[in-house]
């Protein structure tokens, strides 16, 4: 008998490395308590079938159940910082046109002329007015009536019947957030208790210094949950294992929210040796995981990768933060912390930076969009968010060397998630309970499923979801 | 210092990166099958040599890291 014969299916089975919470007993400084907050309840072990994957069905209840009703990022508030500024944010066959208006309120629209039909606004940017391209029907930029073109052939076209179609709009963290469903609780009570995670390190006080968007040939959900769990470490990036906790990691699944915790300067339980504390660093810095002893000397004897890196942290952030960078524990500055906000919002937390989005490209379920800010803390006044980059389905995200370290690991990332795609077609041939996720380490992604499936009001396996539907 | 990498898992496989962009593999010279290496594109995709597999990710990672840095060295050339 080996491993792989026998292994009984308890909740609470966990790595045999080192967990978070012991790393934390080790931290050189005071632990925000929501650092000790531990939220793993057991999600189930079932299988789950793949035609939300691949089938054209799941999509179109997607545009019935979900998109229409739930909370989305549209942009940031940066981004539309003066009276006039709009922004396009596009969902499948929805457009939406969200607007800073004069008295400086963000509201937000359905992107169309309600003459003809024809999209108000094709880009952002600011105007004094919106004027459709077509004919000319012109609206406030409060969304009322403002001028008509041979105003008498349309004797049933009023002001007060006329104004442009509103959607909710509300805000967090500097994120405009928007909502299709005039019946949905507020942007606030959805987030729930979201903002202890992230009090410390305010999302609002940040700029976009690098914005990229990049097109996938993967369904939107295969394409995040390649983001969402630390699992695939020990094959698609082996060569951070020696710095990197893999499966150590902690996943904790709240309400409308979930949250991952990956170490730094932990080793991988998986190696057969022990990384020198000098090749961890080596291993962060990406100067070589070095063959012979080369990284001694990177770093000072007598104390750990994750004490000395931490400090390194503090270092960096001091001049933007001041002394509030003293009380950032070493956590805070040395690991990973994804969370992710149903149905498609991934900030990280701390000073991580990153934050993405998915969603459909366009009205097709076998595409997607992936898009990745880096969130940078800033002193004086605010610097202008970076334009977006868009990188093609042919391109890579080498072609975003703006991305720094993160361009390689998607780059690694982005050999998966097309085959992902493509092999679920056949998986749903020769395996119909579909997918085997884990127990713990897909707790964020099992988090997401079952709050998918309460959206879209179908079951957990495939003879359920065609009774659902 | 050239990017070089013992794989973290297989450790008697060395992976560096030649002038061109191939991932070079070399196998340790601990075994009776002696000194071995193979060259390999930025998918493991074998092109030449002995040895005749590596791992893909791993290629993907040293071929990202040289490609990037390539982009700084010419990058800095321009300024
Ligand atoms: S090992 Fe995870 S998809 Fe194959
Ligand atoms: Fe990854």
């Amino acid at each position: 008998m080996t491993e792989l014969d026998d292994l009984d299916e308890t909740a609470g089975l966990r790595s045999r490395g080192i967990s978070y919470q012991a790393v934390l007993d080790t931290d050189t400084h005071e632990v925000p308590p929501v650092l000790r907050l531990q939220s793993d309840r057991y999600l189930g072990s079932h299988d789950v079938a793949v035609d939300r994957y691949i089938s054209r069905e799941y999509h179109e209840l997607e545009k019935q159940r979900l998109w229409p009703v739930v909370w989305q990022l549209a942009c940031r508030e940066e981004e539309i910082p003066n009276p006039g500024d709009t922004y396009v944010y596009d969902i499948v066959d929805t457009s939406i046109l969200v607007v800073r208006t004069e008295d400086g309120t963000i509201r937000a629209y359905y992107n169309v002329c309600l003459h003809q039909g024809r999209t108000l606004r094709d880009e952002g940017g600011n105007a004094a007015e919106l004027r459709c391209p077509y004919h000319g029907f012109c609206w406030h930029l409060d969304g009322s009536l403002k001028r008509v073109p041979s105003r008498w052939d349309y004797p049933t076209v009023r002001r007060d019947n006329f104004s442009l179609k509103e959607v909710r709009a509300e805000t967090w963290g500097g994120f405009v957030f928007i909502n299709m469903d005039n019946e949905a609780q507020s942007l606030a009570s959805f987030l729930g208790d979201i903002d202890q995670h992230f009090e410390r390190y305010p999302l609002t006080d940040r700029y976009i210094a690098v914005h990229t968007v990049k097109y996938l040939r993967a369904n939107w959900k295969v394409a995040q949950e390649a983001f969402m769990e630390g699992y695939h470490t020990i094959a698609t990036h082996p060569q951070i294992l020696p710095a990197t906790g893999d499966e150590t990691g902690q996943y904790d699944a709240f309400e409308n929210y979930s949250r991952a915790i990956n170490m730094t300067g932990v080793a991988s339980p998986n190696l057969r040796w022990t990384p020198t504390e000098s090749e961890m660093a080596a291993v962060s810095f990406n100067s070589g995981n070095p063959v012979e002893s080369t990284a001694d000397g990177l770093m000072p004897g007598g104390t750990t990768f994750r004490v000395w890196g931490a400090q390194m942290g503090r270092d960096a952030l001091r001049p933007v933060l001041g002394d509030a960078a003293d009380e950032l524990c070493d956590s805070e500055l040395m690991d990973s912390f994804f969370y992710t906000v149903f149905p498609n919002f991934h900030p990280w937390g701390a000073y991580n930076r990153i934050c993405y989005r998915f969603r459909p490209y366009g009205d097709n379920h076998e595409q997607s969009i992936m898009e990745t800010y880096i969130l940078e803390p800033f002193t004086g006044e605010r610097p202008p968010p970076a334009k977006p980059h868009v990188i093609g389905f042919d391109q890579t995200h080498l072609d975003a060397p703006e991305l720094g370290i993160l361009a390689e690991i998607f780059y690694q990332d982005e050999l998966n998630i097309p085959n992902v795609q493509k092999g679920l077609h056949t998986l749903a041939k020769v395996k119909p309970s579909g997918v085997t996720y884990g127990v713990y380490q897909y707790n964020k992604i099992r988090h997401f499923h079952n709050l998918y499936e309460e959206y879209l009001g179908v079951g957990k396996d495939a003879a359920e979801q065609e009774e659902g539907r | 210092m050239a990017h070089t990498i013992r794989h973290p898992l297989t450790r008697n496989r060395v992976y560096s990166v030649e002038n061109d962009g191939r991932v070079r593999v070399q196998a340790d010279n601990t075994d009776e099958t002696g000194d071995r290496w193979g060259h390999f594109d930025n998918s493991g995709r074998w092109l030449g040599g002995e040895l005749l597999h590596a791992d893909p990710q791993m290629c993907r990672h040293m071929f990202a890291h040289w490609q990037l840095t390539q982009a700084d060295v010419k990058g800095g050339a321009d300024d």
